[in-house]
């Protein structure tokens, strides 16, 4: 019998299975996805805080922060309770019980940005624990008006969402500093994602 | 010339092709069935894909002033969809909005005195339309997108404290770094 044509056709058949392989494996490598708006949402993610001031960045240790202001306010004299250093990387300022703003002192002995990458420094470690299922970064990126902040802030939000951490920031300045507080009721304190990482 | 029997075995022989091709039939289909369950993945982040329906109006966060960018959407599904009344006021925003695309955006200097009106109406024309978009089930919605130059941190902490108002808290909004393009001080 002659198979001609049954070959023609099973092989015919074969070229389009290779070609739909080939089809579904560039659309996987190469997926030609618009990045989502940056728009703020809503996340049961829990922050945790960085700062970033020109091409140092620091962490945050809030339960510490508070910790600390609250034993420095009791210690204080009375015209010192507003104001007193709540760890060797911020001076604090309290508002209430339950809101602190923060200004950074002695940032020349902050890590520098692209200390992310070593795991083995301190900023590397607690970076990389960021559970990107529970938690987010959130960054308070200082404007020193240079744009350098800005610039190295924009590294940092990337080295995140490389490893599907949702991120969230806020410009900070002088007169409008970083905050840490957790009044549910209040706008400014809900640190919300605004680039989603793959964990939520 | 085929006997009877020489006939009916030529016949049978035609079935494993016949499988054959089933077969491969039968892997295409499968194929197309994971191609789709992946489309099926994909959708499942609401959130995301809810973000095709939205629409940036960026406002351009600087030391000294603020520059409105109204979207350039023209809005036909709304038009086709509104009242005379509703048509009428719309109309009248969209004109506005047309000349301030066509001047690259309307600047609000902050100092001597910021016109904090046009600031407001600008959010109230967004909350309007979001809201006219809602009542007539059209996918549609305005968000903020706050784009902050360098030195413009302050007038951006101003503007969140402007949607945190009651009457705009609804809007949803962003914030971005602009890029280095800032546009230059209008000549008064």
């Amino acid at each position: 019998m002659n198979l001609d044509s049954l070959t023609d056709m099973v092989s015919n058949a074969v070229g389009v299975l290779i070609l739909l392989l080939l089809m579904t494996a560039l659309q996987s490598s190469n997926p030609h996805v618009e990045p989502p708006l940056p728009i703020e949402h809503q996340s049961g993610l829990v922050p945790k805080f960085f700062y970033i001031h020109g091409d140092r960045m620091q962490s945050i240790d809030v339960s510490a922060a508070f910790a600390n202001g609250l034993l420095a306010a009791s210690e204080a004299t009375t015209e010192e309770q507003n104001e007193f250093q709540i760890s060797a990387d911020f001076i604090g300022r309290r508002h209430d019980y339950l809101t602190l703003t923060m200004t950074p002192i002695d940032t020349d002995s902050w890590p520098a940005v692209e200390d992310l990458e070593n795991t083995d420094s301190m900023l590397g470690k607690t970076a990389d624990s960021v559970d990107r299922k529970k938690e987010l970064a959130f960054f308070f990126v200082e404007d020193e008006g240079t744009g350098e902040g800005f610039s190295e802030f924009e590294k940092a939000r990337q080295w995140f969402l490389d490893r599907g951490t949702a991120v969230g920031w806020i410009p900070v300045t002088e007169t409008n500093p970083a905050y840490l507080c957790s009044w549910s009721n209040v706008a400014a304190c809900r640190y919300s994602p605004s680039h989603y990482g793959t964990g939520n | 010339m085929l006997s009877v029997g020489e006939s009916r075995k030529a016949s049978l022989d035609l079935f494993p092709f016949i499988s054959l091709f089933l077969c491969v039939i039968g892997v295409l289909a499968f194929l197309q069935n994971l191609l789709v369950l992946g489309d099926v993945g994909a959708t499942e982040e609401d959130s995301r894909q809810a973000q095709i329906f939205q629409t940036a109006y960026r406002i351009e966060a600087m030391s000294d002033r603020i520059v409105l960018h109204p979207p350039e959407t023209e809005l036909p599904q709304i038009y086709q969809s509104l009242n005379l009344e509703e048509l009428a006021s719309l109309d009248t925003m969209q004109a506005a909005r047309v000349a301030d695309i066509v001047a690259k955006g309307k600047t609000l200097l902050l100092a001597p005195d910021l016109d904090e009106v046009a600031l407001l109406q600008a959010l109230s024309e967004i909350s309007t339309l979001n809201h006219l978009a809602k009542e007539h089930a059209i996918e549609y919605e305005e968000f903020v997108l706050l784009s902050i130059h360098s030195g413009g941190s302050d007038t951006y902490h101003f503007l969140r404290r402007l949607l945190d108002l009651p009457a705009f808290r609804h809007i949803r909004s962003g914030l971005e770094i602009a890029g280095n393009d800032a546009p230059q001080a209008p000549t008064q």
